[in-house]
């Protein structure tokens, strides 16, 4: 069955180089990453001498100026190839994009440039220990002292942490407003920031991604370094969540894709009491079923996909999909691994890390509970 | 300095499979691409161009969806393209692709340095740089490994069979690369993004000047199948000493070990 999304030769071809870039920049090395518990900053830039950050971004600012479908050609190969734990989409797809939009000319004109090069790297801070998607809850602080913010608190959970140059810190500035009103954004330089100190999370899967905890002591903010408007922050963090849930649905239902093409050759070869997995009715059954929900989901992310880009609303469909593709990924992955007996959590093979990696979907950027939470609400309830 | 490439419009051979029963290669839905050492030698254009100036026009002669497929060598680097387009082109003899490669070549008129690769992907003929040095009366260099230009004279390192040959011939000239001689770049985004917006000039076979005799077929393909592998099969299921012993003997007597 041909996919309905308008895929150009433009996009074929970059969908045949980035994957060629990937099979040799980034699969040999995995492992190694893997292990070393972080990408190297070296395949940042790398991607960035091919312009392959931020493909979205005009070319007035350093980008070669392509549609959302290469941002989701990249997911796509990605997770193809089992590199989950590579978050540059994070940096230039999720990140740059508030600079973008809300960015003064100044900060547009210094940051996005490098971020498409990959010379610096970007993380955002919204979640704290005790603040989670509960983001009007917010405890971090900064204070006018001055030209400068004194900024204050602690953030958890934070992706390409370790790594970053600038970080994006989500914290409160009007202390008297209701809570989700008194929220300000900052960029957040890392180098030579005194009080500033980071620590990274160990994590059961996602390793080669780093996740660090991070603590703000009296920090010193330049008054530059405001994004957008103070006390808007709140507004400016839900306004792009339709294309990030969306992203995140893409990025979950290749992975449960990868899930299932890593186990089929397995079933195919592997015997049991004389024949091969493959020719028992249960083992065809779960994987028909698991390859069944995989094409029906992927029929309604390339819907959401062209409707995203005519740009209509979409709150409720596109938590449907954040929920059902992250669910569903960590579901293929349990189930695929059954398959795998002992094989199956041993490293060497490769479900065995989709399946720990899966496991972080249904938790990151926004969990399952509070896209039920949105569905419920747009369903009137 | 003005460079042409010249390439072939392939079968993604990556892609292509076998029918078991009857050895046939499975042709249906298998993309087309421009030949690997074709894409070296588009290569080696480019970079001439990034150190010396100029620009590289990439030439090809094909089927309809010659369009499509020559973007990517735009969008790895060469300035423009010059196409024949005409369905009796689609698996064209090396005979005939020379003439309307030689041809199209004239009708360009201004050129320095013609870069092909020494095979294509498919027939591995090497016949058509030949053909075409022969048609355009050029120097040809073959199997050519490193590359340098200076001035109006190109140096060449020649890959032969026990030997090392250097070369040096006045340009125009026509060289045909080895896949060694570079690593074809992955297109940038940018480069991508403006492949579809570089000069593309379509031609036909009546505007190039083709004869029709020229056209005319003399190589009958009589059948186009896998080869077949011949495997014995021979199990040895005796215990793991008699076992190893026969499997030694029996390599042994096929030649393969202890001679």
């Amino acid at each position: 069955m041909d996919r309905i999304l308008p895929f150009t030769d433009e996009h074929k071809m970059f969908r045949e180089a980035f994957g060629k870039f990937l099979d040799k920049e980034a699969v040999p090395y995995y492992d190694q990453w893997e292990k070393n518990g972080t990408v190297p900053r070296d395949f940042f830039k790398k991607m960035g001498d091919k312009g392959y950050i931020s493909v979205w971004l005009p070319e007035e600012y350093g980008g070669p100026g392509g549609d959302l479908l290469y941002m989701i050609i990249q997911t796509e190969e990605y997770t193809a190839r089992g590199l989950n734990g590579i978050f540059v989409r994070l940096h230039g797809d999720v990140i740059a994009p508030y600079i973008y939009r809300i960015g003064t000319e100044e900060q547009k004109k210094l940051w996005l440039p490098l971020a498409a090069k990959g010379e610096k790297i970007f993380a955002i801070a919204m979640s704290e220990p005790d603040a989670g998607s509960d983001l009007a809850n917010l405890q971090a602080k900064a204070v006018k002292d001055g030209d400068y913010y004194v900024l204050n608190g602690n953030k958890a959970f934070i992706s390409n942490g370790m790594l970053a140059d600038m970080i994006i810190v989500a914290a409160r500035t009007d202390f008297e407003a209701k809570p989700h009103k008194g929220v300000s954004l900052f960029l957040v330089e890392t180098a030579n920031l005194e009080g500033f100190s980071r620590k990274r999370h160990n994590k059961i899967g996602l390793n080669a991604q780093d996740t660090a905890e991070l603590s703000f002591v009296d920090c010193r903010i330049p008054q530059e370094a405001l994004l957008g408007e103070e006390n808007r922050g709140f507004f400016y963090l839900m306004e792009k969540l339709q294309q990030e849930r969306l992203v995140a649905a893409v990025n979950a239902l290749g992975q449960a894709r990868r899930s299932l093409d890593v186990t089929i050759p397995y079933v195919q070869q592997r015997k049991m009491f004389g024949k091969t997995l493959a020719k028992f009715q249960n083992t065809q059954f779960e994987l028909a079923k698991m390859a069944t929900e995989i094409e029906m989901a992927q029929s309604f992310i390339d819907q959401l996909t062209i409707e995203h880009m005519a740009d209509k609303t979409l709150t409720k469909e596109v938590s449907m999909a954040k929920y059902y593709c992250c669910e569903l990924a960590s579901r293929v992955s349990t189930k695929c691994l059954q398959f795998f007996g002992g094989y199956g959590v041993c490293e060497e093979f490769p479900i065995s890390r989709q399946f720990v990696d899966t496991r972080f979907l249904s938790i990151l950027a926004g969990a399952s509970e509070v896209q039920l939470v949105i569905v419920a609400r747009e369903m009137g309830l | 300095m003005n460079i042409i490439a010249c390439v072939k419009q392939v079968f993604d051979l990556q892609q292509v499979r076998i029918k078991k029963e009857t050895r046939e290669p499975i042709m249906e839905n298998i993309p087309l691409t421009i030949g690997d050492i074709d894409k070296n030698a588009l290569e080696e254009g480019v970079r001439l161009i990034e150190q010396h100036g100029g620009k590289v026009t990439v030439v090809s002669a094909g089927s309809e969806d010659l369009e499509e497929t020559i973007k990517e060598g735009l969008a790895m680097g060469a300035d423009e393209a010059v196409l024949v387009i005409d369905s009796s082109l689609d698996s064209a003899e090396s005979a005939v692709s020379a003439v309307v490669l030689a041809k199209t070549v004239k009708k360009i008129g201004e050129f320095d340095l013609i870069l092909l690769g020494e095979g294509s992907s498919d027939n591995y003929s090497g016949q058509v740089g030949p053909r075409m040095a022969e048609i355009l009366d050029l120097p040809l260099v073959s199997f050519v490994k490193s590359l340098k230009v200076d001035g109006h004279r190109i140096q060449a390192v020649r890959s032969l069979d026990d030997c090392m040959e250097v070369v040096e011939v006045d340009m125009p000239a026509i060289v045909m690369v080895m896949s060694e001689i570079n690593e074809a770049r992955i297109p940038a985004v940018t480069q991508i993004l403006k492949a579809g917006r570089k000069p593309k000039q379509v031609l036909s076979l009546d505007e190039i000047e083709v004869d029709p005799a020229e056209m005319e077929t003399k190589v009958e393909t009589l059948s186009n199948l896998a080869p077949e592998q011949d495997r014995k099969q021979v199990i040895f299921k005796e215990d793991a000493d008699t076992a190893a012993a026969d499997l030694f003997n029996a390599l042994q007597s096929e030649g393969f070990i202890g001679r």
